[in-house]
């Protein structure tokens, strides 16, 4: 059975050691951030604040669910030792067939209900997560349900989303991004304001997908539900026709104005700085919040890898370019997008069957927002070592024939390399890394490998392996 | 008692003294209102003491909180 909440996945995690429940009061103000960071940049186990400075007992906080892909397994009911690579298989697997949503009436998101002039955020005990940001981040794990007014295609996006009064809230909402686009394409021409919900602790796979990366016009609960292996039962809102995952721990409803600008950031983010300077993005005005009792706020304490929003972007992206590479018949080995490259690198292996193949694998997965930076390597690289990608780009990445940079494209408002005035546009440069050695030097110039698989016959490599305890190793 | 508030800015040497202004500043009140952000018309003076008003505190626009502090008479609060 998949999990139907948090709380469920909380259990489980008690039984296999992945969760420390702080009973402790904990201040909401820095340092349930700084403890849940800590424990992140450890590989330390997820962390539930039972008692949060401020707020009344019952009312607690729920941080880095998926931080590692050990409990991204659990969360799936696979064995949590499992490796990447069947992770990913199974992923993979799971995603072929989506499983469509159930609609039920009553569900545990509205045990209580408060709208209009009793509407108050600051009665949830959401965290001021790193010292300098710009306010305190109600949205850093949760689910942001918008609707396309036309297709009535329901989006699922994880967009930052910080606290401005008792009844607005604001948010970065890049025009590339799905459920900003209709935003901006749709509903910013007509004047009108955009419907949303936001589902804060929903179960762990619905909040995964809501940051993973499938495409416009896909319904991400049909792919949660696919990951689950049990469709996510989802209740209308209370006060419009969005439909919310019914098992979340909080349900904030209202509308989204894109010509109501508020200053949002700056924010500790992914890339692991406070990159993206403050600005304005649209104002969020809430008319209602409904609950369920002893409600579970969430946090993602993102920043250095490895933190949740890695893992997503790891299992997530990978998934993906690997599909855009066979949609576009691009023949290929491997492909990993590693955790500790934040999102913003993937690497790509490859037996080239023609000349600056690179360079079209760069065309291909660089015509999104992200990637920044694509390393091809060799067939025979390991693209999950590490140090394998580090020799290949070492030995085999000429320093000016072999990047090709592409300037003048967009670029993400928070990647810490770019200018501050490139930050804020969101606009530019892609590279790619060619590690692999020109197709046209042939088997005659090109310098032969001197490793143990390459630098030795079979049979000699077969009589070492045989004699290796009797040399005298363990 | 007298109050904290705070603000981002582009440059610390940007922010009009001595005249009534507008500005979006934060609390930092402890509880549980602490970071509510709000819009006021302000007066604003480089000497705290002399302003007869509240401290306000001055980070930057990528968060690094600055030494400066003013003095804030907060005149209204705007919507």
């Amino acid at each position: 059975m998949a999990f139907a909440d948090n709380r469920q996945f909380i259990e489980a995690m008690k039984k296999t050691g992945d969760v420390v429940c702080i009973k402790k009061e904990v201040d909401w103000d820095l340092e349930a951030g700084a403890i849940a960071r800590y424990s992140n940049e450890k590989n330390g186990p997820a962390v539930l604040f039972e008692k949060l400075k401020d707020y009344p007992p019952g009312f607690r906080l729920f941080s880095s669910a998926l931080a590692n892909f050990r409990r991204v397994a659990i969360a799936m009911g696979l064995p949590p030792e499992i490796s990447f690579q069947d992770l990913l298989k199974e992923y993979d697997k799971r995603l072929q067939k989506p499983f469509k949503p159930v609609v039920v009436k009553d569900a545990p998101c509205k045990d209580v209900v408060v709208e209009g002039k009793d509407v108050d955020l600051f009665d949830f005990p959401t965290p001021m997560i790193h010292e300098g940001d710009g306010g305190r981040y109600i949205g850093t794990w949760h689910i942001l349900v918008t609707k396309d007014p036309d297709t009535k295609w329901s989006n699922w996006g994880m967009y930052r989303v910080m606290l401005y009064d008792k009844k607005r809230m604001v948010g970065m909402l890049s025009p590339e991004q799905h459920g900003p686009a209709v935003l901006w394409e749709k509903y910013a021409p007509m004047k009108k304001p955009m419907p949303f919900a936001l589902a804060i602790g929903a179960d762990p796979i619905s909040s995964y997908v809501a940051g993973a990366f499938f495409g416009r016009g896909e319904e991400e609960s049909g792919f949660a539900g696919a990951l689950r292996k049990q469709p996510v039962e989802l209740v209308k809102c209370h006060t419009n026709d969005l439909h919310v995952p019914a098992h979340s721990e909080i349900i904030i409803e209202g509308e989204i104005h894109p010509d109501k600008p508020l200053m949002e950031g700056p924010f500790g983010e992914f890339p692991g700085y406070s990159a993206s300077p403050r600005r304005t993005w649209p104002m969020y005005k809430v008319n209602a919040i409904t609950y369920r009792h002893d409600p579970i706020m969430t946090m993602c304490s993102v920043g250095f890898p490895t933190d949740d929003v890695h893992i997503v972007a790891a299992l997530g992206k990978t998934h993906l370019y690997k599909k855009m590479l066979k949609e576009n018949g691009v023949p290929f080995t491997d492909l990993f997008v590693p955790p500790s490259g934040t999102g913003l690198l993937v690497i790509v292996s490859i037996d080239p069957p023609h000349a600056n193949v690179a360079s079209r694998i760069g065309r291909v997965l660089m015509t999104g927002r992200i990637p920044h930076f694509v390393i091809v390597v060799d067939g025979d690289v390991d693209v999950y070592n590490m140090e394998a990608v580090m020799h290949a780009i070492s030995t085999k990445c000429h320093p000016i024939r072999g990047i090709t940079t592409h300037d003048h494209d967009i670029g993400s408002p928070l990647a810490p390399f770019y200018t501050h005035e490139e930050r804020k546009l969101g606009i530019g440069a892609k590279a790619v890394f060619d590690c692999t050695f020109p197709v046209e030097w042939g088997i005659e110039k090109t310098p032969k490998k001197v490793n143990f698989i390459k630098g030795y016959p079979g049979s000699v490599q077969d009589k070492v392996l045989k004699n290796w305890k009797s040399y005298g190793f363990k | 008692m007298q109050k904290e508030y705070e603000i981002y800015v582009d440059n610390v040497a940007e922010l009009p003294l001595d005249r009534e202004t507008e500005l979006e500043i934060r609390s930092l009140s402890p509880g549980k209102y602490k970071y509510e952000i709000k819009r006021v018309k302000a007066v604003l003076s480089a000497s705290p003491k002399a302003s007869q008003g509240d401290l306000l505190k001055l980070r930057l626009s990528l968060g690094e909180a600055t030494s400066k502090v003013l003095g804030i008479k907060i005149v209204k609060e705007l919507s």
